[in-house]
């Protein structure tokens, strides 16, 4: 009966949605989703790995990113400025700037193929990044050219979603409605393109726009993984919000698990 | 009678006849030569070429079109024609099949409905016998009764007999209609495959009539008068006119006779194509494009790309116009046939052979080609010589002097504000209506001794760039012609003297001359502190504090002028200033610039008595001690005494000289000699000097410089030279290329030239760059005598002219440090991290608010604070009414609405206010929006507020507010308002989240609301889904809870002048400085 | 080879060109026609003034060079003699002639201008005059020597032969016509008309030339006040020319050519015709380039080229550079020695009647021989003026501003 519903109410926006579809720029789809439905369309854009199709012989790079001396304390972010926000957390949330373990364990960081210049499997299951919490989740993640992005607002108070790419069209949506979607697509590489909320200005994404699905971000263990990479020699290059990027060449064999890691300093 | 004897003949007839016949021989060979040397007219060799690679490029479209119709598309055609024809045949059978098995079915039927209406009738009869029977109590009436129900039965059974017998019938109808359908349609694909084959046959037989074809009649020479394929086009310009100073003639400009496709679009070079495809794909996605010319647009894009991607790279004379959207186009500004061509580029305009039409090469390079490949020579007496093509826009002047910024003429507007920026007019006379009234464009010097020291003053004017590398001033001393290389060392060693005695003289003068007043310290302050205010109420809009920037190439660097926007060079470059600066004096100049004099550029910043003390101590922090290193050697009292003498002896005899020169003292020597030197190098005509009150510009008049005659142009001895940053230039014999060169090297044209020292060039060396020089070449040699007819001027219509005033100011005042005016601005961009703290985009202004209130906020800033939490602050420019209202008439203008409309008493519907306050809770406006009073609890954090909309009542223009809820980010790209209704992507309809929220379940009470307000569910969805209507309804809404009256702008308060009203009578500036000083008074007696 | 070039260049400066073309057009006319020798009355005269100029030569030394050249031609048509009018020789110069034209076309600068469009025709037509006039002398030497020898001029000869109209009149006009025709299309495909900018009368073209056959009086400008050059001479040449049949009433030589008969009337109109006139045309076609400055034929227009101009009038230099004193104030008092000049060259005639010219004043009688006279003299006045500017930068003889009067 449930499906009864959302069918319901998927269909009073469908007309727009249709239109929409295929127009590449400026695209004006809605699609609700309740509390409990989750991401049935999106994938996790967390490992994007498996949006990449398998490849006979590819090989998969596995990683870990780590912060020498001491990560600078996290701010806590006052939410008090929208109870809707603040309601949902019990402990004070802390910036997300840099989210480093007691190991130095990096989070969020964006490793990713600079220089893959072969055939790019499309992107198959659309991305999605959501707002929960008056957060982005996630915070860092890579989306393929092209690839559907599904924006998402779980929260029951107004977010705008502003893009604030330089080679992509910038855009800038308001989602006053809880569970409410919209669906984006960027069609030239780009790394990084910040998204922010005006509304709660201490929200931020960061997303990479890359012509194809050899990337990863870092999680919590500072671990991250790029699958079915076909066998050759690339350039790695790691993104960090604050400290920037580093680079290392890497050569991977047919069916090879290639070990990486970046370490970033502190100050 | 005896025959007449024979008279001989004076010549041998026979050779005459031979003669005779040679020479008609010959007579007959050149009448065929005329008629080929006309054939092989330079301009007919470029038409006959064009219409051979046209026809090339069509037969090869059509190859193409061929190919892919042949090989896939005919292929599939024909087997889908093939089959489809099968399947017609198929159908058909079908059909036949079906309509037998129709005409059985009908049959049937017939016969069913028969049988069951004649059963019925008896049905009836029966009924009436049996109950007769029964009344009558006749004998055997059961028996009748039974055979009632029996036929009642029988009815029965034939109703469902005929059921299925129509239903079947019908069946084999559908059938039958839907056979009839698809014939139908297959007939159609193959009608479309016959049509596309018909329309290549037709452009085929198009390519056959471009192919000059010498078997066709109008192709041969001398017989192609009937209808001749090559013939000379023109264009008659009659308002447009040539003016000979005694009579006007029109213009006829033949000039698409070579360039054939100038307004065919489709002949663009590659990177024009690829240039113009980007151009038409943003404005596609930016819905810029009204929906009636979108599909004409695609068409155009698929072109562009096309050429774009083809193998063959066309050159002129062959090319389209690159920008037709602008010229020639006959939807542009300017069209061709109303225009013509050498409106703008100049040149012959009726010549149709290359080295007569006037063309001018933009390089030695181009000049070379030329001659080689046309035959090209320069035409000394060609007046209006094209403008070579780095200079085009210099044509726009002629009809759009009367504009600040000429629309989609970037350079030139550049090279205009560059002019007003470098004060070109200070020394050069420019009779244009946009260099008039324009503030001097240095400070005013006669308080110089109230701010620095003369040691600074004297290395100052000896390198100012040693002291500030991106300063506007000029270098007036040290130059090429004086102390070059290129001087003899003797010469040299003796103007090194003379320069520096020039320097002494000069600044002697101006701090004799200048006032004393003596300002008072002002509060210590926090050097930290006031670094962060500099940065965060906008000084670095108008200020560079940086001497060195990062170079992507060439790592740390000098900084140059054209590192930065125009606007930010507007100020001084900060560096320096504690070296530089009295700091009492700096701080009252921070307190009320125009305490310090009335015409000062820089606005007042309303600083608090501490933020300006914190300024100041920063700003003393900015040092340059190497700068003020050494003691300023004493000037060459030889030099002083020789250069006054050349100033006497024009009113004196050279004994007579002397004689004055003995009795009078260095000092007064330096005097003198300061005066006239400062009437020398015109210094006056950039800063306001004691004495100098009414002097006459010193420079040449450029108000029709570019009508100057190429004679008139002393090109001295020089080729080749070497410019101030290294570059290695050569001098064309063009005007252009003089003016650029006397940019680039002011003094170049004395090179290897015998001159005294008085005689030497003397303008002074800017150090502009490659790209500067340009941009004020082309305004210097746009400024021409041409005319045009008065219907043609730009901007001339009253209400126009208001608009450029008010504009002029824009420009005057550097608004666009910190605002966007037509499209460019923002420069302060640069120093904020947080594109949220930038200052409003004025692009929408003059629609978005109401003209009151801008007059209002002119005068005054501080009458209302719309977004409390930027830092840069509106300074205060003390505008008189008049430009205030100026600047107002300009935004009411620029917005396209009337200038006088108070829109503030309308007062809007209850009900479309009940319902906007309902959808403005639903959107949540007042989460960002404060004091809408809502009862969303608005946020403390300031960054991410939005302005109060109780201003909008009073602020905004009525009609404006919807425009902005609807499609903010197409207004101004990049705004913090959200697009809550945005377009849809194929459609470009604005579409609406309301139903949707409706429908949630979260809006339930917004619903109930709702629904109070209107008949019917689906009226309220129909409306909720409607974002026009939606946004006006916000609008009522906005507009019930806004004031409806503001402060008026108080007169503007200054900071009141804070020196000693008598200020004590200055010691000689000169006993401060090693100038004249003791020696200075022994050089006397 | 520059060297030449330059020589010539600075030979060319007019005075010389124009003494040297004089004389050496007065020898060969008077030595050979009338068949001097070196030893002949005209032969020593000539002789005579080439050796002064070779001693003036020794102060100032284009004259020196000049004075060579010249005896030089001298002495080549002394060996000569009437060999000059032979057909053969007649070539041989005319060869050379074109040779040294054509070598000249060589040089960068003699050919911008020779080569110009508007040019060319001129060119030509010097060499036609060259030739013509030649032919013509040739013809009288010819008929010269048959008189002489008791015949009759050719021309006489055939006098009252018949000719049919066709063919021999009619046919051979044709034949010109279409020759002509032939040469004008060759030209007119050869140096096309170009279609030039729109004039302006503001921005005058630097030289601004006269029409070609009108700059030998504005080449005249150079040397008189305006109103003379510009108003008085050219009327006289029209009044000239006008009262000739009056003057000359020498029945001889009429409808044949001959010199001997009439060797002053065909000097003078040679010398008027081809020295005054034609060689003016020249000068100011080919030797005035821009500013009006006088420019070598090797030489480049150089529009910047200054020249001192250092003329002074008569007056100052007796009174300032002889007397060493101011000039005296009231005019007639400064200018009585140029009006005294005048007034004495204007004289001459009378004198001349008495003495050498006795028998031109009985033949001709007071009036015509005034008329001429003072006709002959206006002629003359011309090249002595060159001669004064060009060697001693004499302005005016006469310069009396009060009354715009110079002469």
């Amino acid at each position: 009966m449930i499906w009864k519903r959302i069918a319901t109410l998927l269909l009073i926006p469908a007309l727009p949605a249709m239109l929409a579809c295929g127009g590449g720029g400026e695209t004006a789809a809605y699609t609700y989703e309740d509390e409990d439905g989750q991401a049935r369309a999106a994938s996790d854009t967390g490992a994007p790995a498996q949006a990449a199709p398998a490849v006979a012989d590819a090989a998969t790079v596995i990683g870990a990113v780590r912060l020498n001396g001491t990560p600078p304390p996290a701010p806590a972010i006052q939410m008090a400025a929208d109870p809707a926000c603040h309601a949902v957390h019990q402990t004070p949330v802390r910036s997300e700037e840099v989210v480093a373990g007691p190991g130095g364990e990096l989070a969020n960081v964006f490793v990713y193929v600079k220089d893959y210049a072969g055939a790019a499997p499309r992107p198959t299951a659309p991305a999605l990044l959501d707002q929960k919490g008056c957060q982005y989740i996630p915070h860092v993640s890579g989306v393929q050219v092209g690839q559907t992005i599904q924006i998402r607002n779980s929260d029951p108070t107004l977010h705008n979603v502003h893009a604030l790419p330089k080679v992509n069209r910038e855009f800038n949506i308001g989602q006053p409605v809880q569970g409410m979607v919209s669906e984006k697509v960027f069609d030239r590489p780009e790394v990084m393109v910040r998204i922010k909320c005006d509304v709660h200005n201490w929200m931020n994404s960061y997303m990479g726009v890359l012509p194809h699905p050899y990337f990863g971000t870092s999680d919590t263990q500072g671990a991250f993984r790029i699958a079915n990479l076909p066998p050759g020699t690339y350039t790695l290059e790691a993104w960090h919000e604050k400290y920037g990027t580093q680079t290392q060449q890497l050569t991977v064999g047919p069916n090879e698990q290639k070990e990486v890691s970046f370490t970033f300093d502190a100050s | 009678m005896k025959p007449q004897e024979p008279i001989p003949h004076n010549y041998r007839i026979s050779t005459l006849n031979k003669i005779f016949a040679l020479s008609s021989l010959a007579l007959l060979a050149l009448v065929g030569g005329m008629v080929l040397y006309d054939y092989t007219r330079g301009w007919k060799g470029f038409q006959q070429e064009f219409l051979r690679v046209q026809g090339e490029r069509i037969e090869e479209e059509l190859e193409a079109a061929r190919q892919a119709t042949d090989e896939e598309e005919l292929r599939r055609i024909d087997a889908r024609m093939r089959e489809s024809e099968a399947e017609i045949a198929r159908e058909r059978v079908a059909l036949a099949r079906t309509e037998d098995d129709l005409r059985d079915w009908e049959g049937t039927h017939y016969r069913a409905d028969q049988d069951f209406r004649f059963a019925k009738a008896v049905l009836d009869a029966l009924r009436y016998e049996a109950e007769v029977a029964a009344l009558q109590k006749s004998s055997g009436w059961e028996g009748r009764q039974r055979e009632f129900r029996e036929q009642n039965v029988k009815v029965e059974r034939l109703k469902l007999v005929l059921e299925d017998v129509t239903a079947s019938r019908d069946a084999a109808m559908g059938r039958r209609d839907g056979l009839l359908a698809r014939i139908a349609e297959v007939e159609q694909v193959r009608k479309g495959m016959l049509a596309d084959i018909e329309r290549l046959e037709t452009q085929l037989r198009l390519v056959d009539a471009w192919t000059p074809e010498f078997l066709l009649l109008n192709k041969v020479p001398l017989l192609d008068f009937v209808a001749p394929t090559l013939k000379i086009e023109q264009v008659v310009v009659s308002d447009m006119f040539i003016d000979l100073n005694y009579l006007r003639m029109p213009r006829v400009d033949r000039c698409m006779t070579c360039h054939q496709a100038i307004d065919r679009p489709g002949w663009e070079s590659k990177e024009e194509a690829e240039r113009l495809t980007g151009e038409l794909e943003n404005r596609l996605e930016n819905f810029e494009i009204p929906s009636g010319q979108i599909a004409d647009v695609r068409a155009r894009l698929e072109q562009l790309r096309e050429t774009a991607s083809a193998n063959r790279n066309l050159n002129n004379p062959y090319r389209t116009h690159p920008r037709l959207d602008v010229f020639v186009g006959s939807a542009s500004p300017h069209p061709l046939l109303e225009y013509g061509c050498t409106v703008c580029h100049r040149g012959l305009d009726r010549a149709t052979d290359f080295a007569r039409a006037g063309h001018t090469p933009s390089s030695a390079d181009q000049e070379h080609a030329w001659r080689e490949k046309y035959g090209w020579k320069p035409q000394q007496f060609l007046e209006t010589p094209m403008f070579p093509r780095q200079y085009f826009e210099a044509a726009c002047v002629k009809c759009h002097s009367g504009q600040a910024f000429v629309p989609a003429g970037e350079e030139i507007s550049l090279g205009t504000q560059m002019v007003e920026l470098y004060g070109c007019f200070g020394c050069h006379k420019i009779a244009a209506w946009r260099f008039q009234d324009l503030r001097k464009p240095g400070p005013d010097l006669r308080a110089i001794a109230e701010k620095t020291t003369p040691e600074w003053a004297i290395r100052w004017l000896a390198d100012p760039r040693a002291f500030r590398a991106t300063t506007r001033m000029p270098s007036f001393f040290y130059q090429r012609n004086v102390t070059g290389p290129g001087i003899p060392a003797d010469e040299r060693a003796a103007n090194l003297g003379r320069q520096n005695a020039e320097i002494h003289a000069i600044v002697s003068y101006l701090f004799e001359s200048s006032s004393r007043r003596v300002w008072p310290d002002g509060p210590p302050g926090d050097p930290e502190r006031g670094a962060a205010l500099v940065e965060q109420v906008g000084c670095l809009g108008c200020h560079v504090a940086q001497e060195t920037v990062e170079d992507p190439e060439s790592g740390v660097r000098t900084a140059r002028r054209d590192d930065f926007p125009l606007e930010r060079n507007y100020g001084f470059n900060l560096v320096g200033t504690g070296t530089k600066s009295d700091p009492a004096w700096v701080y009252h100049w921070l307190k009320n610039p125009q305490n310090y004099y009335a015409a000062a550029p820089m606005p007042d910043l309303r600083l608090t008595d501490a933020e300006a003390a914190d300024i100041t101590a920063w700003l003393m922090t900015l040092r340059k001690p190497e700068f003020t290193g050494a003691a300023v050697p004493p000037p060459d009292r030889g030099a002083v005494r020789e250069l006054t003498r050349t100033y006497l002896i024009t009113s004196m005899t050279e004994r007579e000289a002397d004689a004055r020169l003995d009795a009078m003292p260095l000092r007064e020597q330096l005097l003198l000699l300061g005066q006239r030197s400062i009437e020398k190098y015109g210094c006056f005509g950039c800063h306001d000097i004691e004495g100098f009150e009414d002097a006459k510009p010193i420079g040449t008049e450029l108000t029709t410089e570019g009508s100057k005659h190429i004679h008139l142009f002393d090109f001295g001895f020089v080729h080749d030279y070497e410019a101030h940053d290294g570059k290695e230039e050569h001098v064309l014999h063009t005007v252009p290329s003089w003016v650029y060169t006397k940019l680039r090297a002011p003094r170049v044209w004395d090179d290897e030239r015998e001159k005294t020292y008085q005689d030497k060039l003397k303008m002074p060396n800017f150090h502009f760059t490659e790209a500067e020089a340009e941009a004020l070449t082309a305004v210097v040699i746009g400024m021409t005598k041409d005319r045009v007819a008065e219907a043609r001027i730009a901007a001339r219509s009253s209400s126009d002219r208001l608009r450029e005033e008010g504009l002029k100011l824009v420009s005057q005042n550097n608004c666009r440090a910190c605002h966007v005016v037509e499209g460019s601005g923002q420069a302060i961009e640069a120093t904020l991290e947080d594109p949220a703290m930038l200052p409003p985009d004025l692009g929408p202004e003059g629609a978005r608010v109401q003209s009151d209130w801008l007059f209002n906020f002119l005068k005054d800033p501080t009458v209302m604070t719309m977004r409390p939490w930027l830092s840069a602050r509106m300074p205060t420019f003390h505008f008189t009414d008049s430009e205030a209202d100026r600047i107002v008439r300009y935004f009411a203008a620029d917005g396209g609405v009337p200038t006088f409309a108070t829109d503030a008493g309308i007062e809007p519907h209850p009900e479309s206010v009940a319902v906007g306050g309902v959808v403005f809770d639903m959107l949540r406006c007042a989460q960002c929006h404060p004091g809408s009073g809502s009862d969303i609890p608005t946020t403390t954090d300031l960054a991410s507020l939005a302005p109060n909309l109780q201003y909008s009542r009073v602020r905004l223009r009525h009609e404006w507010i919807p425009e902005w809820i609807l499609r903010p980010n197409e207004i101004v790209p990049g705004t913090r308002m959200p697009t809550n209704f945005p377009r849809d992507a194929e459609t470009g309809e604005y579409t609406s989240p309301l139903t949707l929220a409706l429908g949630s379940p979260q809006f339930g009470s917004h619903r109930q609301r709702l629904l109070g307000h209107f008949g019917s569910e689906e009226e309220m969805m129909q409306v909720m889904a409607d974002a026009p209507r939606v946004s006006r309804h916000l609008r009522n809404y906005i507009w019930s809870i806004g004031m409806t009256t503001m402060r008026q702008a108080l007169p503007s308060t200054g900071e009141p002048p804070p020196f000693l009203t008598e200020p004590p009578r200055p010691q000689p500036a000169l006993q401060s400085t090693s100038i004249g000083g003791p020696e200075a008074r022994s050089a006397g007696q | 080879m520059e060297t030449i070039k330059n020589l010539i260049n600075l030979l060319s400066g007019a005075a010389f060109s124009f003494l040297y073309l004089s004389f050496l057009f007065a020898f060969v006319v008077w030595f050979n026609l009338m068949d001097g020798t070196l030893r002949s009355r005209a032969g020593r005269a000539f002789l005579t003034i080439g050796i002064a100029f070779v001693v003036t030569g020794l102060f100032f030394f284009p004259l020196m060079v000049l004075g060579v050249a010249y005896l030089a031609t001298m002495f080549i048509l002394a060996h000569l003699g009437p060999r000059l009018w032979d057909g053969k020789v007649g070539l041989i110069i005319l060869g050379t002639v074109g040779v040294a034209f054509a070598f000249s076309m060589l040089d960068p600068d003699f050919f911008l201008i020779a080569a110009k469009p508007d040019n060319v025709p001129i060119a030509a037509m010097i060499f036609l005059l060259g030739i013509f006039t030649w032919v013509a002398l040739r013809k009288a030497y010819l008929n010269d020597r048959q008189i002489a020898a008791g015949g009759i001029p050719w021309e006489k000869s055939e006098g009252d032969e018949k000719l049919f109209t066709w063919p021999d009149l009619v046919y051979t006009e044709l034949l010109c016509m279409i020759l002509l025709t032939v040469l004008m299309i060759v030209w007119s495909l050869a140096l096309p008309a170009p279609l030039e900018e729109a004039a302006n009368p503001t921005t005058s073209p630097n030289p601004a030339k006269a029409p070609w056959y009108f700059l030998g009086l504005q080449e005249m400008l150079v040397y008189f006040d305006p109103w003379l050059a510009g108003v008085f001479l050219p009327t006289m040449i029209i009044i000239g020319l006008m009262a000739i049949p009056y003057i000359d009433t020498n029945p001889k030589g009429s409808g044949y050519y001959s010199f001997r008969e009439r060797k002053w009337e065909i000097g003078l109109f040679l010398y008027g015709f081809l020295v005054l006139w034609s060689f003016l045309i020249i000068t100011g076609t080919f030797l005035r380039g821009p500013n009006w400055n006088f420019f070598g034929p090797y030489e480049f227009w150089d529009p910047n080229k200054l020249v001192p101009l250092v003329n002074v009038n008569l007056s100052e230099l007796i009174w300032v550079k002889l007397f060493g004193v101011a000039l005296p104030k009231f005019w007639l008092v400064r200018e009585i020695f140029g009006l005294a000049i005048v007034a004495a060259y204007f004289s001459l005639p009378p004198l001349l009647a008495r003495g050498p010219f006795r028998r031109f004043y009985l033949k001709m009688g007071p009036a015509r021989y005034y008329v001429g006279a003072i006709l002959f003299l206006m002629m003359l006045s011309l090249p002595i003026k060159m001669v004064l500017r060009w060697l001693f930068n004499l302005k005016y003889i006469v310069a009396i501003q009060e009354f715009f009067f110079n002469i």
